[in-house]
């Protein structure tokens, strides 16, 4: 065997890319993200049964593979036409909340806490949650990871593997919940509850705390009017499993809604292609694609927390309303704009979701056996949204009389934020850079537009879990590299 | 403890599941936990949390070598702190920043840890097969693997002479 040392390893070979392009004054002329595409999907796809989905598509990503697993089992709902009973729907809520606790809390401390607790230009060796640890004390760090385990063992009770989930039926879940189960469940989501409500303080007292960082959450260099899509329950109210997708245009009002199961989402989506991206660019419809612009006459929307919390008209438990009031009465009201925003609106949902996880946890129904519909219907077609904790998630498949998968679509959390993505980069860089300097810190201040969204083109792009290594390429006016970048 | 690690549908990317699921039916292994992880980072250090020693298998594309060839990670890697924590687009913490929390955070890490990377052809390909060339070793990357194993657990047994 050989021996070779591989420093830094990873393990793959696909990078995020920024180009940023200067003028012959050395300000950013233009700017382009750019990601990796893995191939064949469809392909693989086709010709298998569609109840296999549900265990097929979280592999795309290892990021939020609980997400893929019940959009695809709501998906297949549609497809076989079925209704679950109300355990069976409260139980994947159930999982669900524990979900987004999970991601949300390592969004939080691991990428979005460094920038703040540390600083935007900190020594990168410092700027991780290392740092952030070292820094806020070992006992909060031993919390971060407890309260993250507990996410991930209720995710393992329901779906019978910590991550890679297997409960998801047509119809229904495999398995229903013991009473010994459900009050170690409501245990943990009480101890998530506190935790989520400390996580809003920490931010508080770290960001808001901290005139320069408000000023820096509120410039226009991090600023953007979109348009903004969440799936709201009856009542108006952010909700993560099912629903309406609403979405209201930049002065918050309704533009459109349309439900949550089935194929609606056609009436009102349509993708653009750019000749530089494998990744395509969702637009609504009834404003058609202007291209790369922002404002009330924009195509472009966008989702994940900060599009969530201005989609909707509040939060469905009390701590958390109180928190998303106090959010916007602080940042002027709804819609915010401000992309950075994004960080506190994913505590507010942290606490939503904590709290809804503890009330699903003491419903009566929640023990019931009465947990599945078996299909009986013939299968053609079916498609359903979720919110995945990056944002909105469609599922759409075409199967034959067998079931038989004969067409897949996706259109993915980053998907929908990917335009917005590409002008956060283009504003950032073009408020931080000047006169051709180009450094690591600045560098880092343009990659916080895009970490805000928590973007994820691991699924995007169908690519890879794990190390996402990024790439900057600075070019002069005439088009030369000039600078490389990467870490 | 052997964790085998990739994405069962990816071409080679699941190649360290592939020798793991091979491991299995070794006689000579028995008494070793074997787990194939389709995770990283923190979720990685739940999985090797409590145990002695541990061998990660894993695909690695570095195009020094050709595809099926097995190369030895350096265990500084993962004593290196926050080198590899930044990247900002990750949703998982890398396995040296999570390696490093968990040790500050007093986790029972493993006192010996080998990591093997499998040259990889091909991981941006829907498959469930290996590549040919990768296919091809695979005899010879499970003989590699075992080998490491009762290195490691001679230096395990060793270990626990010496606290005796």
């Amino acid at each position: 065997m050989k021996r070779v040392t591989i420093d830094p390893i990873t393990r793959l070979e696909g990078h995020g890319r920024i180009e940023i392009f200067l003028d012959d004054h050395g300000e950013v002329a233009n700017a382009y993200f750019q990601v990796v595409e893995l191939r064949g999907f469809e392909k693989f796809c086709e010709g298998r049964p569609a109840e296999e989905m549900p265990r097929i598509t979280p592999r795309i990503c290892g990021v939020c593979p609980s997400a893929h697993h019940i959009a695809s089992t709501r998906a297949l709902d549609d497809l076989y036409k079925v209704d679950p009973p109300p355990a069976a729907k409260k139980l994947r809520e159930l999982f669900y909340c524990a979900h987004m606790i999970h991601s949300h809390i390592a969004h939080f401390y691991a990428l979005a806490a460094p920038d703040f607790v540390m600083g935007p230009e900190a020594d990168p060796a410092q700027r991780n949650i290392l740092g952030v640890v070292a820094k806020v004390g070992l006992e909060i760090g031993g919390s971060v990871i407890r309260h993250r385990s507990y996410a991930q063992k209720i995710q393992e009770i329901l779906g019978g593997r910590a991550t890679h989930s297997v409960m998801g039926l047509p119809g229904g879940v495999s398995r229903r919940l013991s009473s010994d189960e459900r009050n170690q469940i409501i245990e943990w989501a009480k101890s998530e509850v506190e935790f989520a409500k400390f996580s809003l303080k920490l931010f508080e007292d770290v960001v808001l705390g901290n005139k320069a960082y408000v000023d820096l959450i509120l410039s226009d260099g991090y600023a953007m009017k979109t348009h903004y899509m969440g799936l709201v329950d009856e009542d108006n109210k952010v909700n993560f499993y099912d629903g309406d997708v609403r979405v209201v245009d930049t002065e918050g009002k309704e533009l459109c809604r349309f439900p949550a199961r089935g194929t609606a989402y056609l009436e009102h989506l349509a993708e653009h292609t750019e000749p530089w991206s494998y990744l395509k660019f969702p637009f609504l419809k009834g404003k058609g694609w202007k291209g790369f612009v922002d404002g009330q006459d924009s195509g472009i929307y966008r989702v994940a927390p900060l599009a969530r919390l201005n989609a909707a008209d509040g939060m469905a438990t009390p701590a958390a309303q109180e928190a998303y009031e106090k959010y916007f009465a602080t940042l002027g009201g709804r819609p915010v704009h401000a992309t950075l925003a994004n960080h506190w609106a994913r505590l507010v949902e942290l606490l939503y979701a904590a709290e809804r996880l503890l009330e699903l946890a003491e419903d009566p129904d929640i023990t019931s056996d009465d947990i599945r519909v078996v299909p009986t219907e013939t299968p053609v077609e079916g498609a359903a949204v979720i919110e995945a904790p990056r944002g909105t998630l469609f599922h759409h498949y075409q199967t034959d009389e067998r079931g038989l998968i004969r067409g897949v679509n996706l259109i993915v959390a980053t998907g929908n934020n990917h335009a917005a993505i590409c002008m956060s980069v283009k504003k950032a860089a073009q408020a931080v850079i000047h006169k051709g300097e180009v450094r690591p810190g600045l560098l880092n201040m343009v990659e916080m537009a895009f970490r805000a969204y928590d973007p994820c083109f691991g699924c995007a792009t169908h690519s890879l879990p794990g190390e996402m290594p990024l790439v900057a390429n600075i070019y002069d006016h005439e088009g030369r590299l000039t600078q490389t970048l990467s870490r | 403890m052997v964790v085998g690690l990739g994405n069962p549908i990816l071409s080679d990317d699941g190649v360290g599941l592939v020798v793991l699921r091979a491991l299995r039916d070794r006689a000579d292994l028995r008494g070793v936990t074997l787990v194939e992880a389709e995770t990283g980072g923190l979720g990685l250090i739940d999985i090797l949390s409590g145990h002695d020693g541990a061998v990660l298998v894993d695909a690695v594309v570095t195009g020094a070598v050709n595809p099926g060839e097995i190369l030895e990670v350096a265990p500084s890697f993962v004593e290196t702190t926050g080198r590899l924590g930044t990247a900002g687009l990750s949703h998982q913490v890398d396995l040296g920043t999570a390696w490093e929390l968990g040790r500050r955070l007093g986790v029972p890490l493993p006192s010996h840890v080998r990591i093997l990377g499998i040259e990889a052809s091909d991981v941006k390909t829907f498959s469930e097969r290996l590549t040919p060339a990768v296919a091809r070793n695979l005899p010879a990357i499970v003989d590699a693997v075992i080998r490491v194993v009762a290195e490691v657990r001679a230096r395990g047994a060793r270990g626990s002479e010496r606290t005796a």
